[in-house]
């Protein structure tokens, strides 16, 4: 019996050795996620885990607040191996080393960067070094309310829409009661940099100079633009009461239009997911309509979204996190959760494929695809955020019709350039 | 000493001790490195620098954030705990009136509210308040006024958050009745007999009587009202033009959204004597109308 | 005769006013959580028409099951409850003794001390995230529950405040009484004290059940995996980054409330009046 169990003991003992040193690699992820895609990351991990049986993948999915946490977490030396990026943030977090240069894991492997949109990987290059790669898209067009328009006697949006014929669009779908109150609007989108840039740019305005140095918001073209935006909502009431977009994008303009009251909509492929279950209208995408011609073609632009991967500089298991990132963009897995709405793949040939498109039986997917070649990156650079938070306000009072553009975008440009001084130039 | 009074203060550190322990442990650490963060700049990612009082300097003399927080704060304080404290006592006395039937359900009527998430809270709020298609417009349209834009306007988006705020005080009114509860019957009966209408038993006893509980909600009310963030964060943004910019969201905004931790940590600082300060104008003044059956312990 | 007749009806009358303001007050507290409710039964296109409907048309029933699949939903409120249960039991008792000593014993410094538990409501949370996050990791509490209930065997500053105001009401008579009979203070405490605060500690628990049952910063900043989030965490799952599925948002809120009302219902009844004058005389 003794010997028994000193045979047993021993055993074990082995056994524990053994595993040791046989044991896993844990892998951090940090991400955010909407709820319809939870069990498509479940499905994603767990068949990556298979794959890779030596790798655990402990995940740690955001429901809110991603930042904070991630950088509670950095900040306090317990950093992550793997996140989830946004460019917009990218410069700050790329400037101070705590993201890992791939260009390395991109030769060796000879990890093939062509079906990914240039544009996209741009957002996360700095100084000629790649560090994020992309997951999945977005971009900006133009939502419009089919039922609507059939009433207004309008056709569906197309290539053909100029400014002018969406400024004539939404006159046809104001509509106003017996007091002279607007209960339906022509149009209506948040007021973020993200839907606001696509009219300056196709302005020939910007946010930021070139080099990335100087805030360029007063000039002239650009004033134009946000003048324009400003018009829709003070002088023609085409566009409802603004409301300043929240960190979390919530419902308003969404409301107004998923309410029926408002005919066209400026947002992401992501409003996809919520638009798909209404019932009450039908309605359809298009491109956003342009304003001027460029070398006899239309200056068309959207705003780049969509999410990234990066792996920390601080990480111990970057050839781990490493494999994680190539199976996420790796073709199979890139088509799970394509069906749900929420984003495009980052691989064009899936973007472009009638199998994607299928997935949306009469919506318009083709003008996200197509609105791909002429999306722009945001300008950022690492005094963005603070810029966007602290002076951003300012545009309210355009918005309120308490001042005009010209005085707005000046104000916006002094304080900008104020916290701007003496930056210097984020080269890509 | 006498040895009675020894003895006593002896109990009193050792009935104390659960908070000191805790606050060696748990608290200590934490605020004092905040402290000492306020001298630094942090951005987060990389080491912090030391930087002096620089962080303090600009606060006072060149950010235009900070005093609007402060303003904004300051105002919204100012009109919500008065406001939230006579509406709480005046609930709670209704509600302790035993002659009223389906107490049991007005009670968790009123106090359901101040329980709900905080999320589903602020977004059904926003819904309330949507200028063009909300239900407040919706309601003062019927009785014939245009409603204000509320949330989408600079004027109106405090009173907004100041009503909203009136909504949660489910709390402050259970804490009433508890002290409303421990006004022995007694008392009322006496006065009854000498002839006390309704109006002079609540005046001349049960007021004096919740002093202590009065107190309590004001000081807490303050201290919790300048803390004021998740309706801001959610619903606003701090617009619109930062006429909602609360202290707390700008701290918020300074330390994690701009990655300046050394700087929200000053701000954190300077919160804290302010609030430290109308704590004990309100401690020390309390002397004078409040009143402890139990005796002022001093 | 006259007197009373005439203060009966007075008394009707007011009792009128009183349920005309109640009905009214109940009205602004219900008019959000009848819409909640309202939403939470609808489909995703119909939350957001307008005009709003009250009833939705269809009643869709079935988002009170989806919650449970979309996400652990059920995981979340056996955590929530876990939590919330012990940091009831630690704050009740913590805050009560601390609190006594306040109330009922003198010490030299104790004023001090007092505003220096006073003091540390006044910090703001955000800026001790980062230190206690190191405080956690270096003794390995990160993505436990142990850094959300221990410190409340400590002394939370609101309830010793809350209790102190509670007990600074009760007669010291009845302290005197008690030593006489040979009590001790901390037999003053058990004894004497905490029966007669049955309300005020009724009061703890509540407020201690409403604060950890929402809480939403320390289980995001100190809570990794997913299997342990609370009800608030998972209530910003619905939320999402871009898309919120609104309606089931709704339903979560709704199903999160249900066990708050019944507690409370059911400790509201110990609210009752005159409980410190049992033993005032005689």
């Amino acid at each position: 019996m003794r010997k028994g169990l000193i045979i047993f003991l021993v055993f074990v003992f082995n056994i524990s050795i053994v595993s040791l040193a046989f044991s896993k690699t844990t892998l951090t992820y940090i991400y955010w996620v909407d709820p319809a895609a939870m069990p498509i990351w479940k499905q994603i991990i767990e068949g990556f885990e298979k794959e890779n049986p030596d790798i655990e993948v402990k995940d740690i999915p955001n429901p809110a607040d991603y930042w904070t946490k991630v950088l509670t977490m950095i900040a306090s030396g317990n950093p992550p191996d793997i996140m989830m990026m946004d460019y917009i943030y990218f410069p700050s977090w790329v400037v101070s080393g705590r993201l890992e240069p791939l260009d390395n894991y991109i030769t060796r492997d000879n990890f093939s960067l062509k079906d990914f949109v240039p544009i996209s990987l741009k957002s996360t290059r700095y100084e000629g070094k790649q560090y994020g790669i992309p997951m999945d898209l977005n971009n900006q067009v133009m939502f419009y309310n089919t039922t609507l328009f059939k009433e207004a006697g309008l056709k569906d949006i197309d290539y053909s829409w100029t400014w002018d014929t969406f400024l004539d669009a939404c006159k046809k779908l104001t509509k106003t009661d017996g007091s002279g109150k607007v209960i339906q609007y022509g149009y209506t989108t948040g007021l973020s940099w993200e839907p606001l840039s696509p009219w300056i740019w196709m302005n020939k305005g910007d946010w930021f100079n070139s080099t990335l140095t100087k805030c360029t918001v007063d000039s002239p073209k650009t004033v134009e633009a946000f003048e324009f935006i400003a018009n829709l909502m003070n002088k023609y009431n085409y566009m409802p009461s603004p409301t300043r977009q929240t960190e979390m994008g919530l419902p308003d303009e969404l409301q107004v239009f998923s309410g029926g009251k408002a005919g066209m909509y400026s947002s992401g492929f992501w409003q996809v997911s919520t638009l798909r279950t209404i019932k009450a209208f039908n309605w359809n995408i298009g491109p956003l309509p342009y304003k001027l011609l460029e070398n006899g073609k239309p200056l068309r632009a959207s705003t780049l979204g969509g999410v990234q991967l990066c792996i920390l500089s601080s990480s111990k298991n970057k050839e781990a996190a490493w494999k994680f990132i190539k199976y996420r963009v790796k073709p199979e897995v890139q088509k799970l959760g394509t069906g749900l709405g929420l984003s495009m793949p980052a691989l064009l040939s899936i973007a472009k494929s009638k199998e994607f498109s299928d997935m949306y039986p009469g919506i318009n997917v083709k003008y996200c695809v197509e609105a791909l070649e002429y999306t722009r990156m945001f300008p950022t650079h690492p005094y963005f955020e603070r810029i966007d938070t602290e002076v951003g306000p300012v545009f309210d009072q355009l918005w309120l019709g308490k001042k005009t553009a010209s005085e707005v975008c000046k104000e916006y440009t002094e304080k900008a350039n104020k916290i701007m001084a003496g930056a210097k130039p984020f080269k890509r | 000493m006498s040895r009675r009074t020894r003895r006593e203060a002896l109990e009193f550190y050792i009935s104390v001790s659960p908070w000191i322990i805790g606050f060696i442990i748990f608290t200590a650490y934490p605020i004092g490195f905040s402290l000492f963060l306020s001298f630094h700049e942090w951005n987060l990612l990389e080491s912090w620098q030391y930087v002096g009082l620089s962080n303090y300097i600009t606060m006072f003399t060149e950010d235009g954030l900070f005093r609007q927080s402060l303003k904004v704060t300051a105002i919204y304080t100012g009109a919500s705990v008065p406001l939230g404290i006579c509406v709480a006592l005046i609930l709670a006395a209704l509600l302790n009136r035993p002659s009223i039937r389906g107490l049991s359900v007005f009670r968790t009527i009123f106090y359901l509210p101040s329980v709900t998430s905080g999320v589903a809270v602020a977004i059904l709020w926003m819904w309330i308040f949507n200028p063009d298609f909300g239900i407040i417009n919706y309601f003062l349209k019927l009785l014939g006024i245009n409603g204000p834009p509320w949330l989408a306007s600079e004027e109106w988006v405090l009173p907004a958050l100041i009503i909203m705020s009136l909504w949660g005080i489910g709390g402050s009114m259970i804490i009433f009745l508890a002290g409303l509860q421990g006004v022995p019957q007694e008392l009322y009966e006496s006065a009854e007999l000498d002839g006390a209408t309704g109006w002079h038993k609540f005046r001349y006893i049960t007021i004096p009587l919740i002093t202590p509980v009065i107190l309590f909600n004001l000081i807490t009310g303050v201290i919790g009202s300048f803390q004021t963030f998740t309706q801001a964060y959610i619903m606003t943004n701090g617009g619109p033009n930062n006429a909602s910019l609360f202290y707390i969201l700008n701290l918020y905004n300074q330390s994690f959204r701009n990655m300046r931790m050394g700087y929200g940590c000053a701000l954190a600082w300077v919160l804290f004597l302010v609030i430290l300060i109308c704590s004990l104008v309100l401690l020390w003044t309390s002397n004078k109308w409040v009143y402890y059956e139990g005796g002022i312990l001093k | 005769m006259k007197l009373t007749e005439s203060r009966h009806i007075n008394s009707i009358l007011i009792d009128i006013l009183v349920y005309i303001i109640l009905g009214l007050g109940s009205f602004f507290m219900l008019l959000p959580l009848l819409w909640m409710v309202s939403s939470s039964l609808k489909d995703m296109g119909s939350i957001f028409i307008f005009p709003p409907k009250w009833i939705p048309n269809p009643i869709q029933w079935y988002n009170y099951i989806a919650i449970w699949q979309e996400a652990p939903f059920l995981g979340y409120i056996e955590n929530t409850a876990i939590i919330t249960g012990i940091c009831i039991l630690g704050d009740v008792l913590s805050a009560s003794i601390v609190a006594f000593g306040f109330a009922r014993l003198k010490a030299p410094g104790s004023n001090m001390l007092f505003i220096l538990v006073l003091s540390t409501m006044m910090i703001p949370y955000y800026v001790t995230i980062i230190p206690r996050y190191i405080m956690f990791k270096s003794w390995g509490w990160i993505d436990t529950f142990l850094p959300l209930t221990v410190p409340a065997f400590f002394g939370y500053p609101f309830f010793i405040f809350l209790l102190r105001q509670f007990f600074m009401t009760i007669p010291r008579e009845l302290d005197d009484a008690a030593r006489i009979d040979g009590c001790g203070s901390f037999g003053i405490y058990w004894k004497v004290i905490m029966p007669l605060s049955r309300t005020a500690l009724l009061t703890v628990g509540i407020f201690s059940f409403m604060e950890n049952w929402n809480d939403f910063m320390a289980p995001l900043i100190f809570l990794n995996s997913p299997e342990k989030y609370t009800i608030a965490l998972g209530l910003n799952f619905f939320r999402g980054f871009h898309a919120a599925h609104w309606h089931y948002l709704m339903a979560a809120s709704t199903v999160a409330l249900l066990p708050c009302l019944a507690l409370f219902f059911f400790a509201q009844r110990y609210f009752i009046q005159g409980i410190v004058t049992t033993g005032l005389k005689g």
